[in-house]
């Protein structure tokens, strides 16, 4: 994998400096690069994760009209939770619990057509893992691919705003595969996808000081019912919330030979409302989470049209699981991207 | 056919000459009026995009100023033009500061986008080999090596008010 992500980003390299590219084929080339990055095997639960993934991509930052950048993520968490009943089978015994051992990777398309509007393209693809009885039931595809929209909604100056809030709406499109049967049934958290038109509503700030900047986010996020198999399963509504801080190292400590870094601090809470399979509450779904996020990004040593490449590499840790319904746990969340601007 | 070549002429001429009027940014002076930026027979053109709440432009707008003076006679003019503010804000700031140079504005920053700009400050320059921008605060040498190499022997050292 290493060896091809290399290949491909040599190759990445090459193309963006040859500038006559259409739009269309720079973003041929990134998905290009997306498929190189697949994982050799993996996991899956299409809603449980929080924190924000406009701030993980671009940061407290704003694109410019005419801007085009990819951010490419990999995920790894798990999570423990008692088991779905089957309809037409035993109730599960109170302790018995599956868990998801699942993976993530998701190239993230920014573009800004225009001043203040920024389109982000969410392509995911999932590996997923559950472990229940003793067996291991796998699948992975392509996931929901999504579509957010951020709006510029007020800032302090025109030209590099120190300040500025933005509306977000995002839609999530039933792409990913929801037939995967284990043990004959159809586990909707074994899925890649969630079968449902998603919506989401949200506002985001940024605040940026002298030696860093905060930024802070809350989503909504409406979760329809999808199909699977001859059961309708339907994720419980989400609050997403995230604040952070930004310390670029180098400016804050006024030691030049630390400017590639940038140190991030977040809070990432979320609020879920129960599951519902076939109607009926799924105990051992929803609650709350929050977690500490630290996080590193390092400018590499490149430029693309005079704003640089970067690498970021954050752990999501939870602080309590208590205020997750029924049996569940959750661990950290272990992410890497790369932004590349095209 | 000649009747053709008479038009294809006047065509061409027409285009040219349109391409010639045609204003490389859109820049407005501080009374909201659209300004010309090409002028016949100069040897280049620099347009300095500044802001009065940055911190960097502050410490060499009086170079700019100074350079904007000195170069004109050699056929290189200087233009200061505030990104993404008003004229309000932009008279009082030069007022304060005692500049008496004419300052241009780019009401909401579209020029400097334009042009590639993503900090500031920013020099945009036009010479005969194409137009470019430069971002980052210059030193003083900095300074009189850019407009040197423009045909400007400016001396730069120095940064108080003009």
């Amino acid at each position: 994998m290493r060896r091809g992500l290399c290949a491909a980003l040599g190759t990445l390299m090459d193309f963006v400096r040859c500038e006559s590219r259409s739009l269309l084929a720079r973003v041929a080339m990134a998905a290009a690069l997306w498929c190189t990055c697949l994982p050799d095997s993996a996991a899956a639960c299409s809603v449980c994760l929080a924190g924000d993934p406009v701030f993980s991509s671009l940061g407290a930052s704003a694109q410019q009209a005419g801007d085009l950048s990819v951010f490419v993520q990999l995920q790894a968490f798990e999570k423990t939770a008692g088991v779905l009943a089957h309809a037409g089978t035993p109730p599960p015994a109170p302790d018995e619990v599956e868990r998801a051992d699942d993976q993530r990777l998701d190239l993230f398309v920014a573009w800004s057509p225009l001043d203040r509007l920024t389109l982000t393209l969410d392509l995911p693809f999932a590996f997923n893992e559950i472990f229940e009885d003793g067996e291991t039931h796998r699948a992975s595809g392509v996931g929901d691919l999504g579509l957010s929209a951020s709006v510029v909604a007020w800032r302090d100056r025109e030209v590099l705003p120190s300040a500025w809030v933005e509306a977000r709406a995002f839609v999530e499109a039933p792409t990913g595969d929801t037939t995967r049967a284990a043990h004959g049934e159809i586990d909707p958290h074994l899925q890649p996808g969630t079968g449902s038109w998603d919506l989401g509503v949200g506002l985001a700030a940024v605040k940026r000081l002298e030696r860093a900047a905060l930024y802070a986010s809350l989503f909504y996020r409406e979760n329809r019912s999808g199909d699977f198999g001859h059961h309708a399963y339907e994720y419980g509504d989400a609050v997403l919330a995230t604040a952070a801080l930004e310390l670029p190292l180098g400016h804050a400590l006024a030691r030049p030979a630390l400017e590639p870094f940038t140190l991030g601090a977040e809070l990432d809470f979320r609020f879920a409302e129960h599951d519902r399979a076939d109607g009926a509450r799924f105990a051992h779904s929803g609650g709350s989470i929050l977690y500490a996020t630290p996080s590193l990004r390092i400018r590499l040593p490149f430029h693309v049209r005079e704003r640089p490449a970067s690498l970021r590499a954050a752990v999501q840790i939870p602080l309590t699981s208590a205020w997750l319904h029924g049996t569940q746990r959750e661990d950290e969340v272990w992410s890497f991207g790369l932004y590349l601007p095209l | 056919m000649s009747a053709a070549l008479a038009l294809w002429a006047a065509l061409a001429a027409g285009s040219l000459a349109s391409a010639a009027r045609a204003e490389p940014l859109e820049l407005r002076d501080l009374a909201g009026g659209r300004v010309s930026l090409v002028r016949a027979g100069e040897r280049a053109l620099v347009v300095h995009f500044w802001a009065t709440w940055c911190a960097s432009c502050a410490e060499e707008l009086p170079i700019v100023a100074r350079a904007a003076a000195a170069c004109a006679p050699h056929g290189v003019r200087v233009r200061i033009a505030a990104a993404g503010e008003s004229a309000s804000v932009v008279r009082a700031y030069l007022r304060a500061h005692a500049f008496a140079f004419e300052a241009l504005r780019d009401p909401h920053g579209r020029a400097w986008r334009a042009a590639g700009g993503f900090g500031l400050p920013a020099n945009w320059l036009r010479t005969s080999s194409g137009d470019r921008l430069v971002t980052g605060p210059r030193s003083p040498a900095e300074w009189s090596e850019l407009l040197g190499s423009l045909g400007c022997p400016f001396a730069a050292e120095g940064t108080g008010s003009p």
